[in-house]
């Protein structure tokens, strides 16, 4: 009885909400671009490349991003304890996910792993966007695809290309992951009661290719290679800030 | 008692209680739990995260005996997994899966597998939870895409019931199918062999046997070694000296893995003809006959093998006389494995 009383006392929007926590749900938007942030990123089109004169046409573009991180104004890092997002484009250019119960506070920078931490490598069975029924998991040697881009191109070997880069471990130099920084300083976040906060990232994904990293050259890719690890270093490159809200 | 012992029998009070107002008669609950057997090391795998319940365990049985799981309704796990062959794939050197296509690799049989460190021939698999998912997408196995696959199963009354019924919860996802197919997986232990009972000392063995595992431990045991009848290594002993299947390297890229495969279990190995990772000698005479006369020189042949192993037709017999010893047939026959279907 005394408990339901407690209980219902909590309920009553005049008492103050000393025992809430101070975070806020904000939200993540990517906005995939091809040579620069006025073109936008689509599947199933022709999009040239200025530089390498090669055209691709993507049937899939998705990716993980993970462990978000926000540097607050006195230096230190707050760590989200749970963030793994599948970015998966599809009909529009603009991609989003939530990223729950973020502190209330200023943030002057942001960064995040794309791909998967080796922990959640080898934890076994995962659901939501870890599922391995997103098809981002590979069975044959287990771990997380951390980016996934398939398409066609007049300049590839078979007229078709298939990047499945993946791989987690430094033992072996097979460690793909990257993190990405980016600097929120000229334009700082702010987490409050007040405001719905987004964080605005443009990504342009011709940032890929270049002429060190030519489809003509290499068109599938489906380990931690070399080339893989050159890839994932190109792609980190792909990540910019648009703005925040 | 057990933690686990105690919820079943709080829960079987419960249903008495509930039962009270009819006169239903219920039938005993069976004990099930995972009980790392004395002379075994601490596993691996501990079902910490994934508790081992009756209805989760018996939903694991059926998805393991269930041809559904196949693209085109023809093979299950068991097909290939037999129970009274250990879970190997009695007597084919590769096995089929959808189409009748051949694999590329021997079935390997599972028991202890609470205990691996890692799956497959080469390794390739980290963690007994996603075990099953390589065989299950693979085109020369169950040939299904896992997404089709859920969808399949969310499609059938039966599994909506059994999902429900084991996680307390509507719902059929990845996690759940791969918790459930390890309560069935992870519990096959066998450690109820003769050489068990000799090890607790409640028989003895022939004098054949034991001159067998005398010989055995001086010649074979720093492979296959402890009572898991392995160190989980990768080695090369020596089959090829050009390889088709690069083994461990598949997975490492390292040349030095070359031709390297997983050091299998002994247990049980009467039964789980033919051997090797490719399936290509058909009895342990022909095993014992590489190790004495047949092993092929290259650059990652495990040292201990270079001069291969001297033993003469009466050892070669005693070892299988002692490998004879690892037969658990309480494990083969068990009805809790058997096929629920």
């Amino acid at each position: 009885m005394l408990f339901a009383v407690l209980f219902s006392c909590k309920k009553n929007p005049t008492e103050p909400d000393l025992g809430l926590p101070k975070t806020k749900d904000i939200q993540i938007s990517l906005k995939h671009v091809w040579c620069g942030a006025d073109n936008a990123f689509a599947l199933n089109q022709d999009l040239f490349h200025p530089i390498t004169e090669e055209t691709f046409n993507f049937t899939t573009c998705k990716y993980y991003l993970s462990n978000f991180q926000f540097r607050k104004t006195d230096g230190t890092w707050w760590s989200h304890p749970f963030s793994y997002n599948l970015v998966a484009v599809s009909q529009s250019n603009v991609s989003t996910f939530v990223l729950p119960e973020v502190p209330f506070g200023t943030y002057d920078s942001v960064r995040f792993l794309i791909g998967i931490d080796s922990a959640k490598n080898v934890s076994g069975a995962q659901a939501g966007d870890l599922a391995p029924s997103n098809g981002m998991f590979w069975s044959w040697s287990s771990g997380y695809i951390m980016i996934k881009l398939e398409g066609s191109s007049p300049q590839a070997d078979f007229n078709n290309f298939s990047f499945h880069i993946g791989g987690f471990m430094d033992s072996d130099n097979s460690n793909t992951t990257r993190w990405k920084t980016i600097s929120l300083t000229a334009t700082p976040f702010t987490v409050s009661g007040q405001n719905n906060p987004k964080l605005k990232l443009f990504v342009d994904l011709a940032n890929t290719w270049n002429s060190g990293n030519l489809v003509s050259e290499v068109n599938s890719i489906h380990s931690a290679s070399t080339r893989a690890h050159y890839m994932a270093d190109l792609f980190m490159t792909a990540f910019l800030l648009e703005g925040v809200e | 008692m057990t933690k686990f012992t105690f919820i079943l029998l709080l829960s079987t009070f419960a249903l008495a209680l509930s039962s009270c107002r009819k006169d239903i008669p219920e039938e005993p609950v069976p004990e099930l739990a995972f009980t790392v057997p004395a002379h075994f090391p601490n596993p691996v795998y501990n079902f910490s995260n994934n508790p081992v319940t009756i209805d989760g365990f018996e939903l694991g049985r059926r998805l393991f005996y269930d041809t559904r799981l196949s693209l085109d309704n023809t093979v299950s796990c068991a097909s290939c997994h037999r129970q009274g062959a250990a879970f190997s794939d009695a007597g084919f050197p590769l096995s089929q899966g959808v189409g009748g296509v051949f694999g590329d690799r021997n079935s390997i049989a599972l028991q202890n597998l609470a205990w691996n460190p890692a799956f497959m021939w080469d390794g390739g698999v980290n963690h007994i939870e996603i075990s099953s998912f390589a065989a299950i997408v693979h085109p020369k196995e169950l040939n299904i895409d896992f997404a089709v696959l859920l969808e399949r199963l969310r499609g059938i009354g039966e599994y909506q019931l059994l999902f429900e019924k084991a996680f307390g919860s509507p719902g059929i996802d990845d996690q759940r199918f791969f918790y459930a197919m390890t309560q069935f997986t992870g519990l096959m232990i066998s450690a109820s062999s003769k050489y068990d009972d000799y090890l607790k000392g409640t028989t003895s063995l022939t004098v054949q046997e034991t001159t067998g595992k005398a010989l055995f431990e001086q010649n074979c045991a720093s492979c296959h070694a402890g009572v898991l009848f392995t160190d989980f290594s990768y080695r090369n002993n020596g089959l090829d000296s050009e390889f088709t299947d690069l083994g461990r390297k598949g997975i490492t890229n390292n040349p030095d893995d070359l031709g390297k495969f997983r050091v299998p279990s002994l247990r049980n190995v009467a039964l789980t003809a033919p051997y090797m990772h490719d399936g290509r000698f058909a009895n342990l005479d022909q095993v014992l006959n590489h190790y004495v006369s047949g092993i092929q020189q290259s650059a990652t042949l495990d040292p201990n093998l270079a001069q291969g192993i001297g033993l003469n037709a009466s050892e070669r017999a005693a070892i299988i006389a002692f490998l004879h010893t690892l037969t658990d047939t309480k494990f083969t026959q068990h009805s809790r494995f058997s096929n629920p279907f």
